[in-house]
């Protein structure tokens, strides 16, 4: 087993990754930026090294200087959690080239899946559904008229290299096509540096129900169910679950099958995901492949006790899958609610600050993972995840209700949340019944007011009294701070 | 006897303590404790329900009340000052004043001007803090400043306002 791993990222992620490292008896290494000086993610490890300014760029998207710290500071493996150099081919070889372990799939397999169309070619190879359409980039309009023509409108025309929503666009006709897909293809150079563009058929409100899946470096393959991911804003999960109630036994066997098979296509091993869209008429197609740890992977541990982070250090370790797929099987529900830095009053703009209060919620079938404590700076430059709210219920209702519960407990002061946006979509009754599909959120919050209920008459006294009762006291100069008599200092003097 | 106004989500709520922990909010009496937990948190007891309340202080009279998971804006006021106040706005209909905002996200670093002050345009007002660089907000125009809305140390999106200057 490893002695020593370098977690190259922060947040919340970054302390799972430690946790991890502290229950399995290995030393863990963080690397911190300018604006991450203060955050628990540097405090909480055994060693940290700071690496630069805030930017990204010049902190944890710094190849040279990552790697270099992991070879004096003598590391064995490093794990890139998500984002940043998680899906990094060139990384994951020079890593690789020093002798160092990545923790995560070797750079021929993310390569392969790297490329939608190439991604897709593999798949349509290996009787993996894909969505249909072009398997190879598109050329010329009258090539992309006639794949339009063949799949019917409307279409999608995608960036081969894109991902995030972004290189991206929808085509309802055929005079609409020439526009698009200069547009796309200039998208796709400005975001990507890659103008190969392909064509898909646009799937009418699909959802959105990806697989976890784990290879070893044996060749065993297993997966940890599905995980629904439908409700999503501007293509960004916000809420995730796992089991799917969408999906019978039935044709979950069905789409874990495929997604092991997609994941033997590429020879891969350690943690991934293999995305699917489903239609209205269970029609399933591969969307692509997430060569790493998900964001929303502690669903898929709360249903399956498994840890998931500790079978992907075992498995880089060498070591085989620590069970089999009949070792596991889903116990009750878990729902996960991404709790966000932003406003959604104002265009759900990122929100920036110190966290002069955070309160966590806590109590019956709730993990909290979080990246930042109280006084912790949420800056301008990374992801705005606070943290992850995750229930546990027997049933999807209860996990439902405790999500409910749990989000009433946080108290967050010094930014903006999208907490009771949450909670909006939590007592939204199409949510609560489970209709819902990939445009959830358009459909149902295309109102900006819809996305807070507004204070109750009770809280608006409790604010008018104890402004009232603070102005009060501060003119009449009054000391706010109270002295309990039974504390230690007292004891101390009086002993 | 205490009287004050409170503004709060666009409403005027007249405040009035009574004496012996009783408090009116409009018609409605209230008996009331108010404990001083730690820091800037209280605990505040109204008839049989205590809140937990996270108070910032913006200024004199704004403060922002974090009560159950929600931030909520007051504007608290003597009822001699709102009526001051109101006189004023009625009488003298603000006029050439300049709301100046944020013209990008950042930290209030410095407030180099307190309200009341007279300024001359191209004075420093305030210093925020954005991408590393500090960036000096100068008045634009001659005059007094009215209010400042921020508090140093501060985080402000784009487009906060961050004071007026009349």
């Amino acid at each position: 087993m490893f002695k020593k791993i370098l977690i190259a990222n922060r947040g919340e992620i970054a302390l799972r990754i430690i946790r991890a490292c502290k229950e399995m008896d290995i030393k863990s290494v963080t690397v911190y930026s300018e604006a991450d000086k203060t955050s628990p993610h540097a405090r909480y490890s055994d060693e940290a090294y700071y690496i630069g300014e805030s930017p990204s760029s010049e902190s944890y998207l710094n190849q040279k200087k990552i790697i270099s710290i992991a070879k004096q500071v003598g590391v064995d493996a490093i794990h890139p959690g998500y984002g940043f150099f998680s899906e990094n081919v060139e990384f994951i070889k020079a890593v690789e080239e020093e002798g160092i372990t990545f923790i995560g799939p070797s750079s021929s397999s993310v390569r392969m899946m790297g490329t939608k169309t190439a991604a897709r070619q593999l798949m349509n190879q290996n009787n993996v559904p894909i969505v249909p359409g072009s398997i190879s980039p598109i050329n010329k309009i009258s090539e992309g008229l006639e794949e339009a023509q063949k799949i019917s409108y409307p279409v999608l025309l995608k960036s081969a290299a894109g991902g995030g929503g972004k290189g991206m666009k929808l085509v309802r006709s055929e005079n609409e096509f020439a526009p698009s897909f200069e547009s796309v293809k200039r998208e796709a150079l400005k975001f990507f540096a890659d103008d190969s563009v392909y064509i898909e058929k646009y799937i009418e409100n699909p959802k959105h129900i990806e697989v976890q899946i784990f290879g070893d470096k044996f060749g065993n393959y297993v997966h940890v169910f599905e995980r629904e991911c439908s409700i999503q804003r501007r293509h960004q999960k916000i809420i995730e679950e796992s089991p799917s109630f969408y999906i019978d036994n039935n044709l979950r066997k069905k789409i874990t099958q495929t997604a092991l098979n997609a994941a033997k296509a590429c020879g891969y091993y350690n943690a991934g995901t293999i995305e699917f869209l489903v239609d209205r008429d269970f029609n399933f197609y591969f969307l692509e492949m997430n060569t790493r740890l998900q964001v929303e992977h502690p669903v898929s541990e709360m249903i399956s006790g498994l840890d998931l982070v500790k079978e992907q250090i075992n498995i880089a370790a060498g070591n085989e899958l620590s069970f089999q797929q009949e070792d596991i099987g889903i116990s009750g529900h878990a729902i996960e609610a991404r709790i966000y830095a932003e406003d959604p009053e104002n265009n759900f703009l990122p929100s920036t600050g110190k966290l002069l209060d955070l309160q966590l919620p806590s109590g019956p079938g709730i993990r909290i993972d979080a990246g930042f404590t109280r006084g912790s700076l949420i800056s301008l430059y990374y992801d705005p995840l606070i943290a992850k709210l995750v229930s546990w219920g027997k049933t999807r209702e209860e996990a439902l209700k405790r999500l409910k519960r749990a989000l009433g407990e946080f108290q967050i002061v010094g930014v903006s949340t999208n907490v009771q946006f949450l909670k909006a979509i939590c007592n939204n009754d199409n949510f609560i019944i489970g209709n819902y599909d990939i445009n959830f959120i358009d459909k149902e919050f295309a109102n900006e007011n819809s996305n807070n209920i507004p204070d109750s008459n009770d809280m608006e006294n409790a604010a008018v009294i104890i402004s009232s009762l603070l102005k009060m006291r501060k003119s009449s100069g009054e000391i706010r701070t109270s002295i309990m008599n039974n504390n230690k200092w007292t004891d101390l003097q009086n002993g | 006897m205490d009287e004050f106004v409170v503004t709060v989500n666009s409403k005027k709520r007249n405040v009035r303590f009574l004496g012996n922990s009783l408090i009116t909010v409009e018609s409605q009496e209230f008996q009331h404790e108010l404990y001083h937990l730690s820091g800037d948190t209280y605990l505040l007891k109204l008839e049989n329900k205590i809140y937990e309340i996270f108070i910032t202080q913006i200024d004199e009279e704004k403060f922002i009340i974090s009560i159950a998971g929600r931030n909520i804006h007051t504007i608290v006021r003597t009822s001699l000052k709102e009526k001051a106040v109101n006189l004023i706005e009625q009488n003298f209909p603000i006029q050439n004043t300049l709301e100046v905002k944020a013209p990008m996200p950042g930290m209030i670093i410095k407030i180099i001007k307190k309200p009341g002050d007279e300024v001359l345009k191209g004075d420093s007002i305030l210093i925020l803090e954005a991408m590393k660089m500090e960036n000096d907000l100068k008045a634009h125009i001659s005059g007094k400043i009215i209010f400042i809305n921020v508090k140093e140390g501060m985080a402000v999106e784009k487009g906060y306002s961050l004071f007026t200057i009349g």
